[in-house]
């Protein structure tokens, strides 16, 4: 193998796969990024068995071949080199990677590309082929609203691996549209939009990791707009496989070409999340977005030291006085404070607590001027979502606390 | 009842245990034999018998033949399944091992942790990327600890249709009975003399009277018989120990207690050595006695056979056996918390002396 490439490529691309890298040593070739020069493109790839990243970018490639290099090493090395252009060459009979940038040069010692896992592709080009199972599907979507979307979803998926399907994210097909939903039991997610190219005619049902989907909402922040994602779920081998084309242009901060991320997918049941969705309610509260959130993240200094408890007291508009929103936050330790904030309310008046790190969770990924909350009882929760947008399309239910008086 | 299915069980890359060897290939073909009320392997199995006989090895074969892309019931040993698994990276096949509290794989002193475990639990829960099972081997279960056991409950109970789990440990009694009754349990016995002889000689590390000594030192365990034969130094460690021990019948008690004050030292560094060597003198005074009853044939160290007569000659049966309680006792007593440096002065104290010797 002997192969040129950019150093800010080829730096782009080991921060793509880099995240991928196994952090368990059990079996040391996962703690290895494969490099395989063909058809002058230059595939870096990474797996940690769950999701696994291949990554193309442009280079000049002399020899064709393969290899896999320490991670860790490779990351740090490359991260430092200055943007020039960077000669590697494998000595294939010590397994060595030669690198060459400028006046600096190293010996990497690797392991054999062959002993490196097969991370599913579109093709078969790479190793099996997801489309070649007979039952892949796949579909386009655009990549913008796409990240949008899964940043709106994911924060609200459990971290807590002893229930597995909830660090997942629900991703749904049906009737033209993408529905995700995530859940951690204290609260839930949920986003939809309409997907305009074709769809399976029957309703396709996934759950995907959300630490996937944050992985693609990370790596699609480079990819280029104008270009659709290709989405591919087989369900007979329980894989989603997104690719994701990039800028592929000169200049400041690399590019790639093509990043084809697959996932496994969780094999398991989604949690009925509809019969949580509060059918009524009381009070309509309207706000300032950005008003909320600044408020919150004010109270919550407060409230770190106490669970995170946020009180909200909601009193409607009373003759001459506006309708007011009043954030409480106290711990014994700390002291307390109080703000309040104008909003348009309808129906009653009621005090109810919610976790403020929840809060800001959710109204961080509104970009709409204003939010809408909506709540029954201090014992009910309680609904999110932004002015203007339809009940079905985001909406954010919060469970709320019961703090001791 | 039929007959086992036609095609005869070709080998593993096993010694001995045909038996099992057998009983898990029969799992492997897709037609259910009718003794079998299941088609296909069992969700986990648990591989008992005494360490280094062999558990390891029968597991990591069926596994292999389980991922092996070519062969049924025997792996090919050419598929690509066959070649990563030689090099121990598959990517469908975990070893989970103990370790200590630095998380290195310890397989003596260390611990089968909780936060395996929880890697455990979610990595069971993925599809295999390459082949047709994802195969945990869980090495050392005695050694877990309750949490460990307690967590991965679930998973052994009901693991996703495609994950296997394989467990090793040395005793039933030391697995929690939770973890034993939701596994096949095949219990390994320990190889007899002309099965681990004959493997050393096909090994080609041994030459027929080294294969034969060794054969008779293992005890039946066949990877301790090929350690031993692969490192030639090991076997020399053994002739100093008997030296030593030789050495020490005829020492005075000041000599004897120098020795024990040693033996605390090098304890402090590694006991693997100490209760390598404490064994070994268990097969000795068991092979003085064997000689005095007569049974030259089944003795161990059969390359020491002059000095055992000497020694059987000289020693009363009394004594021998009071050395031999001693040092179980002793080798009890080393295992729990006592003051080493105790134990082994009683153990010095009390070896047999060899007084008749001099005369």
């Amino acid at each position: 193998m002997r192969v040129g490439v950019l150093q800010e490529n080829l730096a782009k691309a080991l921060s793509v796969v880099g995240r991928a890298v196994s952090s368990r040593s059990t079996m040391p070739v996962l703690g290895n990024i494969l490099l395989e020069a063909r058809d002058n493109q230059l595939r870096l790839a990474a797996t940690n068995l769950e999701i696994g990243v291949n990554c193309w970018i442009g280079a000049i490639v002399e020899d064709e071949g393969a290899i896999t290099v320490p991670a860790r090493l490779l990351v740090d090395f490359v991260g430092n080199l200055p943007p020039e252009r960077v000669d590697m060459e494998l000595s294939v009979r010590t397994q060595t990677l030669n690198l060459r940038c400028l006046k600096i040069e190293a010996n990497l010692k690797g392991i054999d590309a062959a002993e490196f896992p097969h991370i599913p592709t579109v093709s078969e080009q790479n190793g099996p082929g997801l489309m070649d199972s007979g039952d892949g599907v796949a579909i386009e979507l655009e990549s913008n609203g796409l990240r949008r979307m899964v940043d709106q979803v994911v924060f609200a998926a459990s971290s807590d691996d002893s229930r597995p399907t909830l660090t997942g994210v629900e991703v749904t097909f049906h009737n033209s549209r993408i529905t995700m939903a995530a859940t951690d039991g204290y609260r839930l997610s949920l986003r939809s939009a309409p997907v305009e190219s074709a769809l399976p005619d029957d309703k396709m049902v996934v759950i995907v990791p959300a630490k996937s989907l944050a992985e693609f909402a990370r790596i699609s922040a480079d990819a280029d707009e104008n270009q659709p994602v290709q989405v591919l779920v087989t369900q007979s081998r329980n894989q989603i496989l997104f690719q994701i084309w990039g800028r592929n242009q000169e200049g400041k901060g690399g590019s790639f070409h093509r990043v084809e991320l697959a996932s496994q997918l969780i094999d398991a049941r989604f949690p009925d999340y509809h019969a949580i969705i509060p059918k009524t309610h009381t009070t309509r509260t309207v706000v300032d977005t950005a008003a909320f959130l600044k408020a919150v993240r004010l109270a919550i200094l407060f409230a770190r030291d106490n669970a995170n408890i946020v009180r909200l007291r909601i009193n409607p508009a009373n003759g001459a006085a506006n309708g007011q929103l009043s954030l409480t936050a106290t711990s014994a330790e700390v002291g307390d404070s109080v703000n309040d904030i104008d909003a348009l309310v309808e129906g009653n008046d009621l005090e109810i607590a919610f976790n403020g790190k929840y809060l800001i969770d959710v109204l961080s990924q509104i970009e709409q001027p204003q939010v809408l909350l909506e709540t029954t009882q201090p014992t009910r929760p309680g609904t999110l979502r932004p002015v203007g947008m339809g009940e079905d399309e985001f909406l954010h239910v919060v469970m709320p606390m019961h703090p001791s008086r | 009842m039929n007959a086992a299915p036609a095609s005869p069980p070709k080998t593993w890359p096993v010694y001995g245990h045909t038996w099992a060897v057998h009983l898990l290939q029969q799992t492997l073909t897709t037609e259910a034999a009718p003794s079998l009320r299941r088609v296909g392997p069992s969700h986990a199995y648990l591989f008992l018998g005494i360490q280094q006989v062999g558990k390891t090895t029968l597991a990591r074969a069926f596994a292999t033949a389980l991922l092996c892309t070519a062969g049924r019931t025997t792996p090919c040993g050419h598929c690509r399944a066959c070649m990563l698994m030689a090099r121990g990276s598959h990517p469908d096949f975990h070893l989970v091992q103990p370790t200590n509290k630095d998380g290195a794989v310890d397989r003596d002193g260390g611990e089968l942790r909780a936060e395996r475990a929880n890697d455990l639990v979610h990595d069971a829960a993925l599809r295999p990327l390459e082949g047709q099972w994802r195969i945990f081997l869980i090495q050392d279960m005695h050694l877990a600890n309750a949490s460990f056991s307690n967590k991965i409950l679930k998973t052994l109970e009901e693991p996703p249709p495609q994950t296997i789990l394989l467990l090793t440990a040395t005793d039933r009694k030391r697995v929690l009975p939770t973890i034993a009754s939701r596994c096949q349990v095949l219990e390994l016995r320990p190889l007899d003399r002309p099965t681990v002889a004959q493997a050393l000689l096909a090994s080609g590390q041994a030459n027929a009277e080294e294969a034969d000594l060794l054969a008779r030192l293992a005890n039946g365990r066949m990877g301790w018989a090929l350690e031993q034969a692969q490192h030639p130094e090991r076997r020399s460690e053994r002739l100093t120990q008997l030296a030593t021990l030789r050495r020490l019948l005829d020492a005075n008690r000041i000599d004897r207690l120098d020795f024990a004050a040693s033996l605390v030292s090098k304890r402090e560094r590694d006991n693997r050595e100490l209760f390598g060597m404490l064994g070994l003198w268990t097969t000795w005074w068991r092979d003085v006695m064997l000689v005095q009853a007569g049974c030259d044939d089944a003795v161990s160290n059969a390359d020491q056979l002059d000095e055992l007569h000497r020694q059987a000659a000289v020693l009363d049966s009394r004594q021998v056996r009071a050395a031999l309680q001693t040092l179980q006792q002793i080798d009890g007593y080393l295992h729990h918390t006592v003051n080493a440096r105790l134990a082994l002065e009683v153990l010095m104290l009390k070896l047999p002396k060899m007084e008749g010797s001099r005369s």
